[in-house]
């Protein structure tokens, strides 16, 4: 075994620690079965270092590496394609220390190690990630350099490493801020198509998507208590235009203007209210969340007629907006003509069967509120079951879905409970949203995932105001069917690695946290949603009005500048010259000025001697050159102190004083 | 020049003519506490100097004329036992001196030679298992003929770097040789200028003369040169490296400087270097130290 640069333990320790903390990043992505293949490779490698036992047998290596092939063709049925290339990845780079027998193995190492960091960053793009993705680029190049400068002591590799790594920031900053980003060559099955949160319909089917993403949707912090269980209804969107399958918002004028007229708001000093912040992930989408009835004071968030708050501009990026919610006020607002008008809209020639149900039973109960029971009771009590794959609906999707298949989620129920009161003349809208959410009782704040998505419906009730009723909630829960789908979306924040959460009781942790919290928003705000558009920005802000010339021109001289500062920094440069070599130079301009005059010194004449030579040519200079050169002899030979940048002065004076006489 | 050397190089002087600048270094390498070698043929003064020098200092002095027949008994000392006592008692040789002139020191045997070797290098001497203390201070001013003339024994390196300065005096110019013929030959006296409390006074004021980094670096240049250029045979040891700066800094002393500049490292570098850069061969004719010195730039 060649083991010239095993000469230092440490660099095995770095490798360890390296694919520790790689693995450590991708922990929520990786099977453990890769974990006891790479732990056999790794803790022989560390025996062997340490010199307990021998060079890895030779049937043993296939072994492990069959075998752990054999996992990976086992598992791969399950996973999607990029799962499979992560654990492969994963699983080369364990099995690889096994096999680090030349310079060129460690490189390999190195190689895939860079490439694995690359890899979390598919996973998660947050400040956590990149400041560890940091850490461990300086370890690979710590790594690299051991390789090439064995005798350095490990601190200086690491010093040595961190700076390398700090001169590449310029470079990578720049190239993030004005190279043209190019979309991605491929696209990932990591993130579905549902991580953009709700469209803006309904039709039965789409809700099952986002109940698969276990991607947060946003997080809310309250003021007080948080409110309980049952009333966390996040309002998103209210559909209140049916064409017989599918629920659409109801198009007035520009679809993003409040209905200002539509809505008088009563006095709301006196009403009991709910403060709240909400910090909602980019979805792109105009659609905010509050709890019924929210209203906020924010510059960029409008309230709408049908009391839902919007966003003057799509989400790009993590935005937090303060909401105050009256969970009391829906009872005391009013109910417009038009507005009764539109929420009793319904498609004609559709879903008939229903519309003849619906007439023969309304009569049947002498309040509005008592038939809307009555219909929650048969969903409870008649064979409706809940499940996310249900069978697909035609063209009366409201008569399939009651009369036939009776099977859906939220979305056929609130659908199909809407419709009905619109027919049983109660105005009734389709609310699109969130139910429920993660309460994180350390930290005081509750994630609502995306597989949180929900529907409902509201009725109108005289003297009550809006209503909201829930109709998937009064299936009977024997008749739930979950599904595979269901039990992949978990819980994601028990299984962060990465918490602060539990030092919360410490302040100064505490407070630490939540300054964290504030630099990971901003890394959002400013980095990860750093896209083409505000890049184009930038330059424009920069360059004026881009043409592809400036832009290239830009671009060029950015490059030369960092190539420049690179150039600098590696060592072929001048120097910054000492008040010592500038003291010199003045003397070496004596010689120069003298050499032109015809007075070459010899190399080995000292000050005296070559004072005495320029005596001989200039004898009316005596006094000048004599008073130099004991200046010279002064403070070359005779001060121990350094030299000061007032005797750099005081030389070229006398040189001055000098050259004027010639 | 220093008041305090000027009286002694003047009184040499008369007694040796037209030879200031060897009498200079002469002193020099005494006061910065070195061995002397005076090497020329015979006839030119070798002894002459060796004697004033001795004299000058006023310490005590005695001369030992090498012969090849010499044995290292006859310059340590013997053992003779005594009758009266019956016991061995030591009886000093005349390397028991503060001055130690080693006249024509080539023509004693090697066995001799190394005999001066632990003296000069340790100040002291061992024979028969004891070891004795020489006085202090303690100089050999050692006087030997050029190789080429006949019954001489080279002197081995390691004893040749032990020398300071190598001094050669040559012949006199036609003034001085002429003003020697015409002095009278009654020699003159030779008085004690400086003690040995002075001459301790004057190697602590040497001490204490400052070296700036430029003239370290101008040593260490001139010292590299010899390492790295194939020219010299014998690279200078870092015994010549520190040999230098402690003739430089006693030259400077007696320059009546407090500081060393580079003119006292080319003052002594002949000197303190040839014997050194030539090693036992005397076959080259280019002085080895005069072309060093013509390749280092002192100003770096």
């Amino acid at each position: 075994m060649n083991s010239s640069w095993l000469v230092n333990r440490h660099i095995i320790v770095w490798m360890i620690t390296a694919y520790f903390i790689s693995v450590l990043m991708l922990l929520d992505y990786t099977p453990w079965w890769i974990l006891p293949f790479s732990g056999i490779a790794i803790g022989w490698r560390w025996l062997y270092v340490v010199g307990k036992v021998s060079v890895f047998n030779r049937l043993a290596h296939h072994g492990l590496t069959l075998s752990a092939v054999a996992m990976l063709i086992v598992t791969s049925l399950n996973n999607g394609m990029m799962e499979n290339m992560v654990n492969l990845l994963l699983l080369a780079y364990g099995l690889k220390f096994i096999e680090l027998r030349q310079k060129r193995d460690v490189l390999v190492l190195v190689i895939v190690g860079m490439i694995t960091i690359a890899v979390t960053f598919i996973y998660s793009e947050s400040l956590t990630t990149t400041l560890v993705a940091a850490v461990l680029v300086v370890l690979h190049l710590s790594i690299l350099l051991s390789l090439h400068a064995p005798k350095m002591r490990w601190h200086k590799q690491l010093q040595l490493a961190a700076k390398i790594g700090a001169l590449s920031l310029p470079l990578t900053a720049s190239l993030f801020l004005v190279m043209p980003q190019i979309g991605p060559l491929w696209s990932m099955s990591v993130a579905g198509g549902a991580t953009t949160g709700l469209s803006d319909n309904m039709s039965p089917g789409d809700i099952a998507q986002l109940r698969s993403s276990s991607k947060l949707a946003f997080s809310v912090t309250f003021d007080g208590e948080p409110i309980p269980k049952q009333q966390r209804y996040w309002r998103a969107l209210v559909l209140d235009k049916f064409d017989g399958r599918q629920w659409q918002q109801r198009e007035k004028r520009s679809r993003w203007l409040p209905y200002e007229d539509e809505v008088t708001w009563p006095d709301l000093s006196n009403e009991p209210s709910i403060k709240y912040r909400v910090i909602a992930k980019s979805s792109n989408q105009h659609w905010l969340f509050g709890l019924n009835v929210a209203t906020s004071a924010d510059n960029n968030v409008k309230s709408m007629a049908d009391l839902t708050l919007k966003s003057r501009s799509p989400l790009a990026s993590t935005t937090a907006y303060d909401v105050i919610s009256y969970p009391q006020l829906a009872s005391k607002l009013t109910l417009t003509a038009a507005q009764r008008v539109h929420n009793l809209l319904v498609p004609e020639h559709s879903n008939q069967q229903t519309k003849a149900w619906v007439d023969t039973q309304r009569p049947l109960f002498d309040s509005d509120l008592a038939f809307a029971q009555s219909i929650l009771q048969m969903f409870n009590e008649k064979s409706y079951f809940y499940t996310l794959e249900p069978p697909l609906l035609g063209a009366n999707s409201v008569d399939d879905f009651l009369f036939s298949t009776q099977r859906g989620f939220c979305s056929h129920y609130a659908s199909a409970f809407t419709l009905m009161m619109r027919y049983a003349k109660i105005p009734a809208r389709v609310i699109k949203g969130y139910q429920g959410g993660e309460w994180n009782e350390e930290v005081k704040y509750l994630n609502v995932y995306q597989y949180d998505a929900h529907a409902w419906t509201e009725i109108w009730i005289d003297g009550s105001g809006w209503v909201r009723i829930d109709p998937t909630a009064n299936i009977h829960p024997d008749r739930v069917i979950s599904s595979l789908d269901d039990q992949q979306a978990q819980p994601f924040l028990g299984g962060n690695t990465f918490s602060l959460v539990r030092y919360k009781q410490n302040p100064w942790l505490n407070s630490l946290r939540l300054a964290l919290a504030d630099v990971e928003f901003y890394w959002s705000r400013w980095v990860v949603e750093y896209n083409s558009d505000k890049q184009m920005q930038l330059l424009e802000m920069l360059l004026g009005k881009l043409t592809s010339l400036k832009v290239i021109l830009f671009t060029l001289t950015l490059m030369a500048v960092i190539g420049l500062m690179l150039w600098w920094q590696s060592g072929f440069r001048w120097q910054r010259p000492t008040t010592k070599e500038r003291f010199e130079r003045v003397y070496a301009a004596l010689i120069k000025q003298m050499a032109i005059h015809g007075v070459e010194r010899q190399r080995h004449q000292t000050p005296n001697q070559y004072c005495q030579l320029l005596i001989n040519k200039y004898p009316n200079l005596a006094i000048e050159i004599q008073a130099f050169t004991d200046f010279y002899n002064q403070i070359n030979y005779q001060e121990t102190t350094t030299v000061s940048p007032q005797d750099v002065k005081h030389a070229k004076r006398l040189l001055m004083q000098l050259f004027q006489k010639i | 020049m220093n008041p305090a050397v000027k009286p002694l190089v003047e009184q040499i002087d008369r007694v040796l003519l037209g030879k200031q600048h060897q009498i200079k270094l002469s002193l020099c390498c005494l006061m910065a506490g070195g061995h002397l070698l005076i090497e020329d043929v015979p006839g030119v003064g070798k002894t002459t100097l060796a004697n004033s020098l001795a004299h000058g200092f006023g310490l005590t002095y005695q001369r030992v004329q090498f012969t090849s027949d010499m044995l290292p008994a006859d310059l340590l000392g013997v053992s003779i036992f005594n009758q009266d006592n019956h016991e061995f008692s030591f009886h000093k040789g005349p390397i028991f001196s503060q001055v130690v002139l080693g006249d024509e020191i080539n023509r004693a045997s090697p066995k001799t030679q190394s005999a001066l070797l632990e003296a000069m290098a340790e100040g002291q001497v061992s024979i028969d298992g004891d070891t004795y203390t020489l006085p202090q201070p303690f100089f050999v001013i050692a006087t030997q003929n050029p190789l080429e003339h006949s019954g001489t024994f080279e002197l081995p390196d390691s004893q040749l770097d032990r020398f300071l300065m190598r001094v050669t005096l040559g012949y006199p110019s036609v003034d001085a040789e002429k003003a020697m013929l015409l002095q009278s030959t009654q020699t003159l006296a030779l008085q004690q200028l400086i003690n040995g409390d002075e001459l301790l006074a004057i190697k602590q004021e040497i001490e204490q003369v400052k070296v700036a980094d430029a003239v370290i670096d101008y040593i260490l240049r001139i010292v590299g040169k010899t390492r790295s250029d194939s020219n010299y045979a014998h690279p200078l040891s870092p015994r010549a490296t520190r040999s230098l700066l402690a003739a430089s800094k006693s030259w400077a002393f007696i320059e009546g400087r407090d500081y060393v500049l580079p003119e006292d490292v080319q003052a002594i570098l002949p000197a303190v270097c040839e014997h050194r850069l030539r090693g036992s061969s005397q076959t080259q004719a280019q002085s080895l130290s005069e072309q060093l010195l013509h390749s280092v730039d002192p100003l770096g």
